[in-house]
């Protein structure tokens, strides 16, 4: 008797094709055993999975061990393969496993979405390059829409099956795989050996179409006995023990089950997901390739209508004929997902598209989609969200929160909570009470306490009241970790990421982080974050930011941010954006002023760091950079005066005591109000140097006494905004030294006047008529001459 | 692109594409076995493949363009509907529109050339008032434009840059798309009212630089589906279109070298962040790009000119600083901006990429003005 082959169906994560496939076959071949592709940690507890939930749901592993953290959900629709083969394995009575590494394996390391498209970099590559060279053959463009044309438009099981295999086959090449993609497939492999070694029936696999190929040759070199016991799954402390033989501070590790979202599956919102658009594929597993089109269009329409774009019906006649007239020419019998899409673009589209249509590209949505189209792949990614059984286990975050709580002696308080900072035990608490705050609980508020981390009121008072929906919504946040504080930073990285290049939302989430005591941002966030910050298109924006961002970098070891890698991303982000941001001569309006001069002072900052720090956590930043902008900007007669003059402010408190004369230069060639500009510009930047500049000083008294009186009312407001950039103190020593000047002291600057200022103000008037009239006659007298020779 | 030189082409300086492709032209029409929309010559996938290309018949690819956007428009075009494609200038839409009207009807010359001032007469019809003094109206007295000619023959027309027309006179098309008929109030009886016959279209195009589409009245714009043609997306593609057009033109101005590899990744890069839309590649916003019109088209001019001025004044093939002085030149015309944006560029942007080219690039940098 030979010895029968196991069935491996290789399939495409989330696709209805391959679905209804699998369904069909396993209740024709009714196989024994069921292998699938997913954690075997969670075998011991598929019933769960059996319950009646709400779809989307995912299982969500995790291990975290003091600095090593890791999570992966593995997501599950109802038109998931999986999900599928689950369900019929039940129904035929077979006995379901999954198979592969649990989440906290290595070789899943980086991947947060175990069904996700991305391979590893190189065969990613490999991979793409057959596809395109399908795509060329076929003359079809993008990926997406070769999958659809390929496998969605076959009916017929057989060809289907094929097709499928011989796709995967040439997919995978003659590579051997990285060498995580190996491991995993020697475990999937041996699962897959024991199996067949119990000879109690056929064998069915699902797996990715990847490792098919793989598994089929690797299967036989595992061999087990038949009553042997499956494979062992390996530990978490044994994987850890083998990184390094450190103990870990507190190994946690588990996996459960957590509702999901479209939205979050969808590639265009999340990391590269596999298939998009979920609620088109949803629409074509329960209606069909006849009506799913329809579906899509009426859906699009209703939407495009709610939100008052002209979508008329006129336009649908011609959407409808365009989505059928391509669906007839591609060879598709009814309009698949790039028919219905390409007809509304061609036909909904009356201007001229600023980036390409999102289905050629996969990945995010660029900046400046047209918003007809971003409406259209909302519609088509869906709204829907799972929700789980209530039967289902509570997961680890309520037990950790519990936990975590009596720990602190946080557990049931009546009255407000009061904290004092600087104890090292009440600042633990600040810390779980912040987390519990940054995942939005109810009944959680902070009384009184600092805005800014670095902030210096040390007091911290909170009221907690244990709300009827406290637990509901902890299981809500479960999603997002299970322990308070993974939990915690998983939902800052997102709010990271949705605040995009907002300068001033990430300066206040980051400020959040620091509260709560988390530093720890995943490699990934901070690569979409020095993305985001290089989009910022205002200059002014980054001084505020800035200046709660840079101290928390130098100074925030309470804080945990003391020289921690997202801040150091951000700054040499932001330090490269402002600098392109600055160069160009842009004009500034008054009410912008003071928020360029602050932008200016942190850039100024951040080049004293990079000059002076020579410690290795410094950022990589070239301060030449800088210092040419800056000195370009001040020759720049384009540039607006107070650019100018903080460009010099910065170059002199900088060290390069050169630009004096530049200085002078400048304040000579401008008129009144822009001297005023120019000057607070100066003075903010530059004041250490300035402010005790005997010659600076003096040069700009001399100016400002000759000033005609109406050139005076003009100048005095920017002046005194330039003056309002000195602390009070130095304010009161240019006084003196100005006084001193004119031979008076500071005090009679502020003393009282001997007549009322109507009477002086009318002397001084007439004093100038009188050297007017006089000067018509030939006769030049100086008034303030004539005063000073009297007081003298 | 495989030029088919006839005696009677050597004469034309540029032969419309229905003269220059006659051969593939026939070849399709005559192997065509699809349905083909009425009144075209050949059917949907035998244009497709003339203007993408096609390796196995023969056909050389004459544009740079993704397939489902050529599968839109002919589609539009085939369900009786215009075309307008849009998008920056020098990206290829009269050329595009210029294939496909060969390709469906057989002739690229009933074009429109839309301007300030193009008039109605220019559009649909005018008189030879000799005859029409002498006779009165008649059909013989009235001299056809394209638009009229197009919808008697049943022909695709081309107008080219609508937008540039005045409003008023572009809304004399709106009764002509939608009924498909025209009035000739001046006839009588049949000759009054001319009705299209199949395979009548209009492909329009216009620019997102000039007025744009902005301006077009909303019913007109009703009337059309509209295309955006993109610059090539693709950096290797560009890079392969560049370096075959320069080595072409090198060759026909006598000079034996190409342009070495390094320098063209400089010039293709260098157009690529400045482009409006390389903002998606380079990081930087729209507000960074320049006003000069960055198109593949202008490229391949700078790149002749850097190995031009190489050669003949140097003795040698092109270097980075050569391509500094021809981008200057070719590129940027007066604008103070775009000079000082291509400053910034340098400064901050080229002397960050890694590699000796760019090292040498980034200091011929005083070269600029």
């Amino acid at each position: 008797m030979e010895t029968p082959l196991p069935v491996i169906i290789g399939i495409r994560h989330h696709c209805p094709a391959c679905a209804g496939l699998v369904a069909q076959k396993i209740r024709r071949l009714k196989p024994a055993y069921v292998l699938i592709e997913g954690p075997a940690d969670f075998n011991e507890r598929l019933d769960e999975l059996y319950l009646p939930h709400a779809m989307p749901i995912a299982i969500y592993s995790f291990l975290s061990a003091g600095s090593i953290y890791r999570a992966s959900w593995t997501p599950f629709l109802h038109y998931s393969p999986e999900w599928q083969g689950l369900l019929a394995a039940r129904d035929i009575g077979a006995e379901a496993r999954f198979i592969d590494l649990p989440a906290w394996h290595e070789a899943l390391g980086d991947m947060t979405n175990r069904y996700a498209d991305k391979f590893d970099a190189e065969e990613e590559s490999m991979a793409a390059r057959y596809e395109e060279a399908l795509c060329r053959q076929l003359n079809i463009s993008g990926p997406d829409a070769l999958w659809d044309h390929l496998f969605e438009n076959e009916t017929d099981p057989a060809r289907l099956e094929e097709s499928l295999a011989v796709h995967f086959d040439c997919l995978r090449g003659g590579s051997p795989g990285s060498p995580a993609n190996q491991t995993r497939e020697a475990m999937m492999a041996s699962w897959l050996a024991w199996a067949m070694a119990q000879k109690r029936g056929p064998v069915l696999v699902i797996c990715g179409g990847y490792h098919a190929k793989a598994l089929r040759e690797r299967w036989p070199e595992f061999s087990f006995e038949k009553n042997a016991p499956p494979p062992c799954v390996p530990k978490p402390e044994t994987v850890v023990a083998e990184k390094g033989g450190e103990d870990a501070p507190q190994l946690r590790f588990g996996s459960y089950l957590v509702p999901y979202s479209f939205k979050r599956l969808d590639s265009f919102h999340g990391y590269a997901s596999g298939m998009p658009s979920p609620a088109y594929y949803k629409w074509l597993w329960d209606y069909g390739l006849e009506k799913s089109g329809h579906q899509a269009l009426e859906h699009i329409f209703t939407r495009l209508r709610l939100k008052k774009y002209p979508a008329s019906t006129a336009d649908l006649k011609a959407v409808h004929a365009a989505s059928e007239a391509l669906a007839r020419w591609r060879g598709h019998r009814h309009p698949l997902r790039s028919d219905c899409l390409d007809a509304v673009a061609g036909v909904l589209i009356k201007n001229a598209l600023e980036v390409p249509v999102p289905w050629n590209y996969r990945g995010l949505l660029l900046p400046g989609t047209d918003p007809v189209l971003v409406e259209v792949m909302d519609v088509m990614a869906g709204e829907a969200n799972g929700s789980l059984d209530p039967a289902t286990p509570q997961p680890p975050l309520l037990l950790s929160v519990r936990e975590e709580m009596a720990r602190l002696g946080l557990a049931e308080s009546a009255g407000p909570i009061k904290l004092n900072l600087l104890e090292a035990a009440d600042l633990k608490r600040s810390h779980c009470l912040h987390s519990l705050g940054i995942l939005s609980l109810p009944g959680l508020e902070r009384l009184s306490g600092p805005q800014l981390a670095m902030g210096g009121q040390k007091t911290e008072s909170w009221e907690l009241n244990r709300t009827l929906d406290w637990e509901a919504a902890l299981i809500e946040a479960s999603a997002w970790g299970a322990t308070l504080y993974d939990a915690a930073r998983n939902r800052i990285e997102a709010r990271l990421k949705e605040a995009g290049a907002d300068m001033k939302a990430l300066a206040q989430i980051l400020n959040r982080a620091a509260l709560a005591g988390l530093s720890g941002i995943g490699t990934r966030t901070l690569e979409t974050l020095g993305r985001s910050v290089a989009e910022e298109p205002a200059f002014e924006s980054f001084g505020e930011a800035l200046a709660i961002l840079f101290p928390l970098w130098q100074h925030g070891a309470d804080l945990n941010m003391r020289y921690a890698p997202v801040l150091k991303t951000i700054l040499e982000a932001a330090f490269d954006r402002m600098l392109w941001l600055l160069e160009p001569p842009v004009s500034l309006e008054p009410a912008r002023f003071s928020f360029h001069i602050k932008s200016n002072l942190e850039l100024c900052r951040l080049t004293r760091e990079a000059l002076v720090s020579k410690n290795s956590h410094h950022l990589d930043l070239v301060p030449e950079r800088a210092l040419a902008v800056w000195g370009r900007k001040a020759a720049d007669p384009a540039a607006a005066p107070v650019s100018r003059g903080a460009a010099l402010g910065a170059l002199l408190s900088l060290g390069d005591r050169e630009r004096l004369a530049e200085t002078e230069s400048l304040l000579d060639s401008l008129g009144p109000e822009a001297m005023g500009d120019a000057l607070s510009g100066l003075l903010a930047l530059g004041r250490e140097v300035l402010a005790h500049e005997e010659i600076f000083l003096e040069g700009l008294d001399k100016r400002i006494q000759n000033f005609t009186p109406y050139d005076f009312t003009l100048a005095m407001p920017s002046l005194r905004a330039a003056f309002g950039w000195l602390p009070s103190l130095e304010r009161r020593l240019l006084a003196r030294t100005v006084a001193g000047m004119h031979n008076g002291s500071a005090a009679g600057l502020t003393g009282k006047l001997s007549a009322s200022p109507e009477a002086i103000a009318g002397a001084i008037a007439a004093e100038r008529r009188v050297a007017d009239e006089l000067a018509r006659w030939g006769i030049f007298i100086n008034p303030a001459e004539v005063a000073a020779d009297e007081d003298a | 692109m495989t030029r088919q030189q006839t005696a009677a082409e050597k004469k034309l300086q540029r032969p419309p594409a229905e003269i220059l492709y006659q051969a593939e032209l026939e070849k399709l029409a005559k192997s065509d076995r699809s349905p083909k929309p009425p009144g075209w010559r050949m059917g949907l996938s035998a244009v497709l493949k003339f203007i993408a290309g096609d390796a196995k018949a023969g056909l050389s690819r004459k544009i740079v363009i993704p397939v489902n956007s050529l599968e839109r428009m002919l589609v539009t075009l085939a369900t009786g509907r215009g075309l307008l494609l849009v998008g920056d200038p020098g990206t290829a839409k009269s050329l595009l529109s210029e294939l496909m009207s060969a390709a469906i009807s057989g002739s690229s010359t009933l074009t429109i050339q839309g301007g300030a001032s193009t008039t109605e007469d220019q559009i649909k019809y005018s008189w030879n008032y000799a005859l029409l003094i002498n006779e009165g109206p008649s059909p013989a007295a009235l001299v056809p434009a394209p638009l009229y000619q197009g919808m008697r023959e049943g022909r695709i027309v081309r107008f080219e840059e609508i937008t540039r027309t005045p409003l008023e006179v572009q809304d004399c098309l709106l009764s002509m798309l939608s009924d498909r008929v025209m009035a000739v109030p001046e006839l009588a009886g049949d000759n009054s009212m001319l009705y299209a016959a199949e395979g009548f279209n209009i492909i329009a195009t216009a620019n997102t630089r000039d007025r744009g589409v902005n301006e077009m009245s909303a019913a007109l714009k009703r009337r059309f589906d509209f295309e955006t043609v993109f610059p090539i997306m693709d950096f290797s593609q560009e890079m392969e279109l560049v370096q075959e057009a320069s080595a072409r033109l090198l060759e026909k101005s006598g000079i034996p070298v190409k342009l070495p590899e390094p320098v063209l990744e400089l010039l293709v890069t260098t157009f690529r962040d400045l482009r409006p839309g390389g903002a998606a590649h380079s990081g930087s916003s729209n507000m960074d790009s320049m006003k000069a019109v960055m198109s593949t088209a202008e490229a391949i001019n700078v790149a002749h000119a850097v190995g031009v001025k190489a050669w003949f004044l140097y003795d040698r093939a092109g270097c980075p600083a050569d391509l500094v002085d021809s981008i200057v030149g070719t590129v940027i015309k007066d604008d103070a901006d775009d000079r000082a944006r291509l400053k910034r560029y340098f400064e901050q942007k080229v002397g960050k990429k890694k590699g000796d080219h760019w090292q040498a690039y980034y200091q011929a940098r005083h070269r600029l003005p």
